[in-house]
């Protein structure tokens, strides 16, 4: 990894901590507030691809780790981890890492449609798979269980997935970082 | 932003921060294969005597551990409905228990005691291309963006709300994020001017 790269990195998992600290804005009919961090993961994984993507995520779950309040809510530490919905912060990471590999095998002629099926591709569907495993070996919970539990989230989480494919499209338009080496970049 | 430790001087506190995780993985690992309900009460109760031994205050833990105790109480109230009591209770004293071990570490050690051994535990990624000092960079440029972020946020949204514009026209997070990776950018190469690079490629070479 480059210095370039390394930067990138950490100002993607600072994003995330400023997507938990954020005032929540509430959204009319979703019961969910749009502040939660899963958008984090979504714009890593859109913006810089799969090996920095995931690594902002892991250096993020790093910062939590090491005990900064800087979950959604001011939570944070190792017991957040180890918690129910540990499994969705670990799987920020896989979710980074799969929308960040696809959106770079469909850099050419990608389009608002198809990063916004990526985003609920990698952010919804595979992220859910992890966290219910998740939610199931941490709280001894039923699979079908968890899954119950967790189906609130969806419709918050498409709007995330909405929000981060504009945001995707407006960055490879105005400051690709894919395949494009992101050097020569006038700002 | 506060880090989460609450300093004291017991023997929790003493130990090394390698140790405390070690531990937590080996507990954490027996509480998940557990199944019997007297024994996890028995975890559960171990667990609180480990706070007090710490001199935390229980109810000032409870509070910071809110919102998971609520999650883990959605779960517990699913298993009551779906799975009987018995169920329900072994869900509570799992989660509860593993939570509050866990917490129970970050409460007690150091956050750059906790950064130094996160990255001494991820010394084998290093094959990977992650040098200690490439992690130690971006860990404290990642602290560094964070307020930094937060003011670009709040100068954007004021300068929006001062014009009328509506406020939810900052979820289109595009001309901020360029804004940042610019940001970003010039940062990039005033390490770069700084003669980072040169240290790690010369270490590339030794290797």
């Amino acid at each position: 990894m480059s210095v370039r790269d390394v930067v990138l990195v950490a100002l993607f998992a600072a994003i995330m901590a400023v997507l938990g600290l954020a005032p929540k804005i509430e959204v009319g009919f979703i019961p969910v507030p749009i502040t939660a961090q899963l958008l984090g993961a979504m714009l890593a994984g859109s913006i810089l691809g799969a090996l920095r993507g995931a690594a902002a995520m892991a250096l993020f779950l790093l910062l939590v780790a090491a005990g900064l309040p800087v979950l959604a809510g001011g939570r944070g530490g190792l017991g957040v981890l180890a918690g129910p919905s540990g499994g969705f912060l670990v799987g920020y990471a896989v979710a980074a890492f799969v929308i960040g590999a696809l959106t770079e095998r469909f850099w050419r002629g990608l389009t608002f449609t198809k990063l916004l099926a990526i985003n609920i591709f990698g952010g919804i569907i595979v992220l859910y798979a992890i966290g219910i495993l998740g939610i199931s070996l941490l709280a001894g919970v039923p699979l079908k269980t968890a899954a119950y539990g967790s189906m609130i989230f969806v419709p918050g989480d498409i709007v995330k997935a909405v929000l981060a494919a504009a945001a995707g499209m407006f960055v490879k338009r105005g400051y690709p970082l894919i395949h494009d080496g992101g050097d020569e970049h006038q700002c | 932003m506060l880090a989460l430790y609450v300093p004291g001087n017991s023997a929790i506190h003493a130990a090394s921060a390698g140790l405390k995780l070690a531990l937590l993985l080996i507990a954490g690992a027996a509480i998940a294969i557990l199944s019997s309900v007297p024994v996890l009460a028995a975890a559960l109760a171990v667990a609180l005597a480990l706070y007090i031994l710490a001199g935390l205050s229980l109810r000032a833990a409870l509070r910071a551990l809110m919102p998971v105790f609520l999650t883990i109480g959605l779960f517990v109230l699913l298993q009551a409905i779906f799975a009987g009591a018995n169920a329900a209770a072994l869900t509570g004293l799992k989660a509860t228990s593993l939570v509050l071990l866990a917490s129970l570490v970050t409460f007690t050690t150091r956050f750059s005691d906790m950064t130094d051994a996160l990255i001494a535990a991820s010394r084998p990624l290093a094959g990977l291309g992650l040098s200690p000092e490439k992690l130690g960079l971006a860990l404290a440029m990642a602290i560094r963006f964070i307020p930094v972020l937060m003011k670009d946020y709040q100068d954007v949204q004021a300068a929006r709300l001062a014009r009328g514009a509506s406020p939810w026209g900052v979820l289109a997070l595009g001309p901020l994020l360029v804004k940042t990776l610019c940001m970003a950018n010039e940062l990039a190469e005033a390490v770069l001017a700084r003669g980072f690079e040169e240290r790690g490629s010369r270490e590339r070479r030794g290797k």
